[in-house]
């Protein structure tokens, strides 16, 4: 999907100045790279179509809204992130549980092994024990028994020796001790040897002597003393051991303690968590169903017909008062496509193009549509439908909100109808009334006596004056019902006041009364329906002649007042009275009638006049003062003088001899300067931005051809279509669109160019050739 | 003479108007009273102009213009509605539909005769 980012760097990259600036074309990148020479204007016109997609996807892209869904993964996340945390917890405990077990496991081996040491020792000295004891008792006794733990402990000495040897590193303190102990047992196992030897030999006397001199005493005394330094050594080493367990373990039991609470606390974290998380999605899914609901229960039980499309135009869904609508049931339409509605279906295609617009929100793409639908037992009716695009995740749906208008259409009908009807049967008979009096006035029935003739005059001109009434009462009511049509075009004032002087200049006679027109600008024009203006100056010009005294002068003026003109009805009559002035533009509105000259009106033209200048975007205004006569004063939209001279609109270039005027409607400035220059030398060239700009340029000239975008800003250019041919069915209207045009609307022009495909030294070409036909059938 | 067809539906409307025609000496007017008469009269009669009512019940003044245009005498007949309808697009689409022009009702019985003359080629 592209970023804003993408489709600005695409704009930046597709801009072109036309006139010149090769060096900005070089800069483009492949394919577009290029020399100047070598670019074709295909890929010109191909380039400012691209800018103008990248341009509305740009726009449509920073317009996406963001969606909501973005609460629910962090909170996943961070759960998950919890999660692994308590696992890690978990895993970091029971190692720490396991290292402390290894841990007191390996005190406890330390100890043992310590202790085996220790009892070593002590086996050791009490085997020299052994020996002493039994020598001792030899000596005194003589008997052999007691050389038996002499012997024994022969046997057992040197394995003891051994195992002490290795209990400790070679090289220790301690192991010299033991090297030390063994030595000492050793020297008194000899020692006993020697003392036994000697008893055998010579008696128990010598053996004494030699036992008094205390070798064999200071011996073990060494021994013993080689063994409590091992036993001490031992003891502290074990004291020592069992502290630093008891410090270390207390640092351990902590961290364990650390660690469960950390857990704990993680743990804990994590339900709360998890908790909130599910009672949000229940609480979601409770509010998504409440309002599935509601929704439902809005969609079935609406008075209008509502029906969800696809992306395709079928029917996903309907209610039950579209089921009414159509005459179809609900079955019969999903599934189908929404043509099938139709009385008379659009070509597929054209129905798929007007919802992929709606989906962009394109200017031509209305949502408001009429049309004919068609029941499942074939009858027709009238119906306005709304559409408007339904944005999912990853789809778009449309939401079609219908009714019947059939009677709302016939009601509409009835109303033109009586109008008309109102209309004819009023008029029908005064025409026989104000007929037959003419004739007889117009001594049609042969001369008549004077009084036959003066009361003949009576009756027609009261007749007279009823016409004119039901014209004025029936004006009244178009206006008021919006049923007066207003056809504004530019109107020069100059020939408006003297056509309408001109009308009137019969009744100005006959009242004696002169009509003078102050200076008009040349240029003076107003924006308005020309018969409506006619009808109201006649109106205020009558008025102005009916209430000036014989002799007297109408002055009719011209002045300039910001965007507007005022035209001014000045009279030199009796003037307005002060009670009256409110009342003079309300209904049937009359000044007291003791004169009868001023009796004559039907009371409703200058609630017509007001009427008419209001909605045509001007206002109604007097000035006047009892015995001084009165000025009205219509104030009405000016025709702005010379559009402003913009790059886009370039008016005519050098006249071409034969004389052809083109108008080119387009909102792409640069297609606007290609298309013009182009055209150039074969037709003098108009060029437009906009529909509403086109209709007023239609106005003003009398074009040979007409060639029209399609997708614009203000509307599309197939709206102009109904207009040029009103105007002049001969002009050639060509589209020149990047669209694909449907066949029914391609047959309402004579010739459809697409931009992308067509050089513009081609369609100069096909233009020219459409002119020159023209001009050939005109001939 | 010049054969002048006037067709409306009131019978007080076809006495003015024949009174006010019959003041040009020149012309020849005959009357219909609607426009099913007036298919019976017209091709065999060949009016130089028709005059023509647009409101008349069962067949409306272009209808029976419609119809009139399918005999091959009356195609190029000039004809002119005679209308009370005043809206400018209705006066179009009158036009739209083949006549020459449109008088209004009420109409002049004094200058009938003269617009009359003016319309005839």
């Amino acid at each position: 999907m592209p970023t804003a980012t993408d489709a600005k760097a695409e704009v930046d990259y597709a801009h072109i100045a036309i006139y010149g600036d090769a060096l900005r074309l070089q800069q483009l990148p492949w394919p577009f790279a290029g020399s100047w020479a070598s670019l074709e204007w295909n890929y010109v016109a191909d380039l400012l179509t691209i800018r103008k997609v990248c341009c509305a996807k740009a726009g449509s892209v920073m317009k996406r809204p963001s969606t909501n869904a973005a609460r629910l993964p962090s909170r996943q996340v961070v759960a998950s992130m919890l999660g692994v945390l308590c696992l890690l917890m978990i895993a970091q405990l029971a190692n720490l549980q396991w290292r402390n077990a290894a841990f007191e496991q390996r005190l406890l081996t330390d100890v043992e092994t310590s202790n085996e040491r220790y009892r070593l020792t002590f086996r050791y000295l009490s085997q020299l024990q052994d020996i002493e004891t039994g020598q001792r008792g030899f000596v005194v006794t003589g008997r052999a028994d007691f050389l038996q733990p002499l012997e024994a402990a022969r046997r057992e000495i040197p394995e003891i020796a051994r195992q002490l040897g290795r209990s400790y590193p070679a090289g220790s303190r301690e192991a010299a001790i033991v090297a030390d102990l063994v030595r000492t047992g050793q020297a008194k196992m000899l020692y006993s040897d020697r003392v036994v030897a000697l008893r055998l030999r010579g008696g128990q006397a010598p053996a004494s002597a030699v036992i008094a001199s205390g070798g064999g005493k200071r011996l073990m005394d060494r021994a013993r003393a080689r063994a409590a330094a091992l036993e001490r050594y031992e003891k502290t080493l074990t004291r020592n051991m069992l502290m630093a367990a008891a410090d270390q373990r207390t640092g351990r039991q902590a961290d364990i303690l650390i660690a469960e609470v950390v857990l704990l606390a993680v743990a804990l974290v994590l339900m709360g968590l998890l908790a909130s998380t599910v009672r949000t999605l229940h609480n979601s899914t409770r509010r998504l169903t409440d309002t599935s609901m509601r929704q439902s229960a809005i969609f079935d039980n609406a008075t209008d017909a509502m029906m969800m499309l696809d992306e395709k135009g079928d029917i996903i869904s309907v209610n039950a008062a579209a089921e009414r609508l159509f005459g179809r049931t609900s079955d019969a339409m999903i599934g189908r496509s929404n043509l099938s509605l139709f009385a008379e279906p659009p070509a597929p295609e054209v129905s798929q193009a007007y919802l992929q617009g709606l989906a962009r929100k394109e200017p031509w793409a209305r949502p408001s549509q009429e049309f004919v639908g068609r029941r499942s037992d074939g009858t027709h009716f009238e119906t306005e439908v709304v559409t408007t695009p339904v944005q999912l995740h990853e789809s778009i749906q449309f939401l079609a909100v219908g009714r019947d208008i059939t009677e709302r259409r016939r009601v509409e009908r009835m109303k033109t109808d009586f109008v008309a009807t109102v209309s004819h049967e009023l008029r029908t008979p005064l025409t026989s009334i104000s007929g037959s009096l003419g004739l007889l006035a117009g001594g049609a029935a042969g001369e008549l006596g004077a009084k036959a003739r003066r009361l003949i005059e009576i009756a027609l001109n009261n007749s007279q004056r009823l016409i004119r009434l039901i014209n004025d009462m029936l004006d009244i009511e178009k206006i008021e019902s919006g049923k007066m049509e207003f056809d504004a075009q530019d109107l020069p004032i100059e020939s408006l006041l003297s056509q309408v002087v001109d009308a009137n200049s019969g009744y100005a006679e006959k009242h004696q009364v002169s009509v003078e027109v102050g200076a008009v600008p040349a240029d003076a024009a107003i924006v308005a329906d020309s018969d409506r203006m006619s009808q109201v100056l006649t109106n205020l010009l009558s008025n102005a002649i009916k209430f000036s005294p014989v002799g007297g002068v109408v002055t009719l003026s011209v002045s300039r007042l910001g965007q507007r003109w005022r035209i001014s009805v000045a009279d030199r009559g009796s003037g307005i009275s002060e009670e009256f002035r409110s009342r003079i533009f309300g209904k049937f509105a009359q000044a007291d009638g003791s004169d009868s000259r001023l009796v004559g009106g039907s009371g409703l033209g200058l609630s017509i006049v007001k009427e008419i200048v209001v909605r045509s975007g001007g206002d109604v205004s007097f000035s006047s003062a009892a015995g001084e006569g009165s000025t009205f004063h219509v104030d009405l939209p000016a025709v702005a003088t010379l559009p402003p001279v913009d790059d886009a609109q370039i008016t005519a270039r050098t006249k071409p001899d034969n004389g052809n005027r083109i108008l080119h409607v387009e909102d792409d400035a640069d297609m606007l300067r290609l298309v013009a220059s182009a055209l150039e030398s074969r037709a003098e060239v108009h060029s437009t931005p906009s529909v509403h700009e086109a209709r007023a340029s239609l106005r003003r000239h009398h074009y040979d051809a007409v060639l029209l975008d399609i997708a614009m800003q203000d509307g599309s250019g197939l709206d102009l279509v109904p207009l040029i041919r009103q105007i002049d069915p001969a002009t050639s209207i060509v589209l020149f669109t990047a669209l694909d045009v449907s066949a029914g609307d391609a047959s309402t022009v004579d010739r459809v160019l697409t931009k992308s495909r067509t050089l513009l030294a081609d369609l100069a070409n096909q233009v020219s050739a459409l002119l020159d036909r023209d001009r050939k059938e005109a001939a | 003479m010049t054969r002048i067809l006037y067709i409306d539906d009131e019978d007080d409307i076809r006495e003015i108007a024949e009174l006010s025609l019959e003041m040009d000496a020149e012309f020849d007017v005959r009357l219909c009273a609607s426009g099913q008469e007036a298919l019976a009269v017209a091709p065999h009669w060949k009016p130089a102009l028709i005059l023509l009512d647009v409101m008349m019940p069962q067949m409306d003044g272009p209808a029976t213009l419609a119809t009139l245009r399918e005999h091959e005498e009356l195609r190029s007949t000039p004809v002119v509605f005679i209308t009370a309808r005043t809206q400018a697009a209705e006066r179009e689409a009158l036009l739209a539909l083949g006549a020459i022009g449109l008088i209004g009702k009420p109409f002049d019985p004094m200058t009938l005769a003269a617009t009359v003359r003016d319309y005839l080629p």
